[in-house]
């Protein structure tokens, strides 16, 4: 497998996986970034961290590749580069335990097939706000604090319309 | 000296002039008044052992001074200072028997080399090291320590040093010593690829590398040049003087015994050519040419 | 995978102009779908840089730890690999000058007048570091180095300084742990004709190889221990008096110039 070369050190096998996975990982950031040098920063940041931690990769069942994994990467660095920019004075905090809203997993199945969907219209009718708060907690897999951080808004208002989303999402499909 | 102007800069047409070169070691001669002009393309350096090649190799290579004569190399004067030092940008030279610090990577000691050489920031450094690491099909084993590479190894990484900065002028002093088949076959593919843009001097024993690389031949002996033309005119000269006959020919000619039994004579110029009905005569090899040339000026070995 | 994005789908989400609705969609997708990925229009340019950059960090010739430690005191990343790319008889050296100075101090400390054995070997200790940093014959890559335009004087001076600070550092060191010594002046009686026969090998290289001039030098060295040590009422001792001081210092300050003279008409 592509990823234990990588873990063997074997640069031909990193250019590889940077050749495979670079394109989407950055087209998919582009919509959460509009800053290329930090993008290309973040990836950069990213692929390293594969580099040094290729060995780590135990793929979660349902995971057909690495795509997953690298993308849970790729957004969290792409959360740091910002954090630098932004707080540059400020000391690296603590990590605090990860608060995820929702059942990530159960809710990917859905949303595999959105446009097909009636979550599909559901999701057009959500506002601009409330989709983004979705799309990073849900979509994304983020935390509570790094969709705040990603999204610019205060913890509490990424909790109160994740919530807000979730109760018109529900009430769209169920009626 | 002829030099022009192009687009992107001064380019010599005579990339190496010299005339009346000498070098002396305590009495002894080693070069005893060189003349020699180079341009683009690949020429090759023969002579026996003690012949001067290497001496030559050194002088134009900046690396020994002349004791006498004019030199120009890329259109500089190594004699003055700022010249050397620009004519070394513009080199790469590959020694007679190249070392390397043992427990050096691959890629370390090259690029340590480059850094003499003082090729650009790291960056652009690297990537010229790896350029040259592809060259010389060394890239897979760039992490190695030099202590672990075979023979031939070390003379491609001596290699992929001189290509270091794609120079101009490259001297290759007995570059395919140690190179097994294949890689000889690789190493005139990448000296004629090179050759297209660089003057490349080769000095070697192979012949047979000279007769697949080089336009042009310089035979060396006791210091002076005694060939001086190209491979075919060295060939021509040999024509008549080669023969192929069943028994062991008589003193005063070069002879030795074939695979089949019969036996190659070289008669040299002013020996009498004895005519003979069991004698054939065949057509000259470069080698068979080389060891008329320099058999005639020292006696039959 | 049941189905994949429509290649216009793919050129819309890759150019950033699908709709949030859409994008979101072609994301979950994409995570999970190796197929539409590679069929995503990517810009090759970019993702050639982007592998450079990433190999360049990734891919690099291993650093020893001379050399990341130079690094780390602040040198210039070139002049730290300069510096760390030593001959393997330097090293040797430098383990000898440890052992030797080690048991000058001992003996320094043991037997009566056994200071002379540091007195003697300090002052050549930089000479014979210097005689086998550089030239043909000590440093086995000279003969494809001798000939880049940083060879020469910057790397001779260059390795002249790698050998001068260790020695100098090591000697003052066990200068100081003499049993004789209380200040620093007294400790560094030998540095002048110490850094003078450094002076002399360096300018005698224009004429011959770095190794011989300092084997020249060591043995001028010698020979004067010798006849002062075997002439009736003198002494080795004599030469580091004051009036030979100021003769070393002198000596310094000439054979100095002759070698800056020589670099400035190289």
């Amino acid at each position: 497998m592509l990823l234990s070369a990588v873990a063997a050190g074997e640069t031909e096998a990193l250019e590889i996986l940077h050749r495979r996975h670079a394109p989407w990982l950055r087209a998919r950031l582009r919509y959460r970034c509009s800053d290329n040098d930090q993008l290309d920063a973040a990836l950069q940041e990213t692929f390293l961290a594969v580099w040094r931690n290729a060995g780590s990769f135990t793929p979660r069942p349902g995971d057909s590749d690495a795509g997953a994994w690298l993308w849970t990467i790729a957004i969290r660095q792409l959360i740091s580069q910002l954090r630098k920019r932004a707080n540059r004075w400020i000391a690296e905090s603590e990590p605090e335990p990860y608060e995820t809203i929702g059942d990530a997993s159960a809710e990917d199945t859905v949303l595999l097939n959105i446009e097909h969907g009636p979550l599909g219209a559901a999701l057009h009718e959500l506002s601009p706000e409330l989709r983004s708060a979705i799309q990073a907690t849900v979509l994304d897999g983020l935390t509570v604090r790094e969709a705040a951080e990603i999204l610019q808004i205060p913890e509490g208002t990424v909790k109160t319309r994740v919530m807000r989303a979730k109760a018109r999402l529900r009430e769209a499909l169920t009626t | 000296m002829t030099t022009g102007t192009t687009g992107e800069g001064v380019w010599t047409a005579n990339r190496v002039s010299v005339s009346g070169l000498v070098r002396s070691y305590g009495t002894r001669r080693a070069l005893d008044g060189i003349d020699l002009e180079l341009g683009p393309g690949v020429t090759g350096l023969l002579g026996r052992n003690g012949a001067g090649k290497t001496t030559l190799m050194r002088c134009l290579a900046t690396d020994l001074e002349a004791s006498g004569g004019r030199m120009r190399v890329l259109g500089r004067d190594p004699e003055r200072s700022a010249d050397r030092t620009e004519i070394r940008r513009r080199m790469g030279y590959l020694p007679q028997f190249p070392s390397f610090y043992p427990h050096f990577t691959v890629f370390g000691l090259l690029d340590y080399v480059a850094v003499l050489k003082e090729l650009g920031g790291r960056r652009e450094r690297h990537d010229e090291v790896r350029r040259a690491m592809r060259r010389v099909d060394l890239y897979d084993r760039r992490h190695s320590r030099v202590r672990r590479l075979s023979g031939g190894m070390r003379q491609r990484l001596g290699l992929a040093a001189a290509l270091l900065g794609d120079p101009e002028l490259l001297l290759l002093d007995e570059p395919t010593i140690g190179l097994d088949p294949e890689q000889r076959i690789r190493f005139r593919d990448l000296v004629s690829e090179l050759a297209v843009r660089s003057t490349v001097v080769l000095s070697t024993h192979q012949i047979e590398d000279v007769a697949a690389l080089c336009r042009r031949v310089l035979c060396l002996d006791q210091g002076r040049v005694i060939f001086d033309g190209t491979p075919g005119e060295l060939v021509a000269r040999a024509r008549g003087r080669v023969w192929e006959q069943g028994s062991r020919p008589e003193e005063g000619v070069t002879s030795w015994r074939l695979a089949d039994g019969r036996y190659r004579v070289l008669v040299p110029e002013g020996v009498e050519n004895p005519d003979s009905a069991a004698r054939v005569p065949v057509e000259p090899s470069l080698e068979d040419a080389y060891l008329l040339l320099t058999g005639a000026r020292s006696g039959t070995r | 995978m049941s189905w994949h994005l429509t290649h216009d789908q793919l050129h819309r989400y890759a150019a950033h102009t699908a709709d949030d609705v859409t994008a979101m969609s072609a994301e979950a997708h994409l995570t999970h779908c190796a197929h539409c990925r590679s069929l995503l229009p990517a810009d090759e340019d970019w993702l050639d840089r982007s592998w450079a950059d990433l190999r360049d960090v990734v891919d690099q010739p291993r650093r020893g730890a001379v050399e990341r430690l130079l690094s780390a005191i602040g040198l210039r990343e070139n002049t730290a690999k300069l510096l760390a790319a030593t001959p393997q008889l330097y090293r040797a050296w430098l383990g000898a000058t440890v052992l030797v100075l080690t048991m000058a101090l001992a003996v320094a400390h043991e037997v009566p007048r056994g200071s002379l054995l540091f007195s003697i070997t300090a002052p050549v200790v930089p000479l014979i570091g210097v005689a086998l940093a550089y030239g043909r014959g000590v440093d086995p890559a000279h003969s494809l180095t001798s000939v880049t335009p940083l060879a020469g004087y910057r790397l001779l001076f260059l390795r002249t300084a790698a050998v001068l600070v260790p020695a100098l550092v090591l000697c003052t060191t066990a200068a100081l742990l003499m049993p004789s010594v209380s200040t620093l002046s007294e400790a560094v009686f030998w540095l002048l004709p110490a850094l003078a026969m450094v002076a002399g090998c360096l300018a005698l290289s224009r004429w011959m190889a770095l190794s011989l001039a300092g084997g020249g030098v060591g043995a001028a060295w010698l020979l004067a221990l010798v006849l002062l040590g075997a002439t009736d009422g003198l002494d080795p001792l004599l030469l580091f008096t004051p009036t030979a001081q100021a003769s070393w210092a002198t000596a310094l300050a000439l054979l100095a110039g002759v070698v800056l003279l020589r670099v400035r008409a190289a």
